[in-house]
């Protein structure tokens, strides 16, 4: 089924740090009208996705204690949940890095800086194109 | 006519963050100063205080890019993948550049400041 742009989303943002967070949480909230829950951590991101369901997690590649591939792996064993998009986000963008980490499972790759206005757009079509 | 509310919302929004968090990113990159020029002269890549440098270097590259501070971002990005990647570094050099930089986006958030 291909979802609606104009229905409403829940995406949930986990990044260490909290700037990244909350650039990222105006981005997709005001421009792009989603709903956002924020996670400081890997582990964070697992205790919130026991609470409730969400239609993308975008997730910090390089963080303290469970990284993002790691965080990724708890979700996908845990969960057993091999369909929410999940979209790394990291300033390494290197050809070989960017296939490591789709290796992992992960839907897309976005680099870091990213342009806020445009990021709604991208996470909507990496939603779309996963469903 | 264009919708730009969102846009020019958003703009807003990133600015006053902007204007509240940029005196904690600049001390950050003060504080990245004082870690470069904790390395030793004769560091590997291994070495713990390389390593947290690196890692500081890391999260400030993140931080300047999502508030648009480009030109800082990949300054400090070149610092992390010197660190990183360069058997030797040297710790004086890379702490001028992060000084540099600091002051520049000291600079970039006074002149932020003035135009608000």
């Amino acid at each position: 089924m291909t979802a609606s742009r104009s229905e409403l989303r829940r995406i949930l943002v986990v990044d260490d740090d909290p700037d990244v967070r909350s650039v990222i949480s105006l981005s997709l909230g005001r421009v792009g009208k989603m709903e956002v829950v924020e996670a400081h951590s890997g582990h964070d991101a697992i205790e919130r996705l026991r609470r409730g369901t969400f239609d993308a997690i975008v997730l910090d590649v390089m963080m303290p204690g469970l990284d993002g591939p790691s965080t990724l792996e708890r979700i996908r064993s845990e969960f057993g949940d091999s369909t929410t998009p999940v979209i790394f986000i990291t300033a390494k963008v290197q050809p070989a890095e960017v296939r490591r980490l789709i290796a992992t499972g992960a839907a897309a790759v976005i680099a870091k800086p990213f342009d806020p206005m445009t990021l709604p757009d991208e996470v909507r079509t990496i939603i779309e194109r996963a469903a | 006519m264009t919708d730009d509310g969102p846009e020019r919302e958003l703009i807003t929004a990133i600015g006053d963050l902007w204007q509240a968090r940029s005196p904690e990113v600049i001390a950050d990159l003060e504080a990245l100063v004082r870690a470069l020029l904790e390395i030793p002269e004769e560091s590997r890549k291994t070495d713990p205080e390389r390593l947290s440098a690196r890692r500081d270097a890391h999260r400030l590259v993140g931080v300047l890019g999502v508030f648009g501070q480009q030109e800082a971002a990949l300054a400090v990005s070149d610092i992390e993948h010197r660190l990183a990647s360069e058997a030797t570094v040297d710790p004086i050099m890379l702490g001028h550049e992060a000084h540099r930089i600091a002051s520049s986006v000291r600079k970039a958030a006074r002149d932020s400041q003035q135009r608000r």
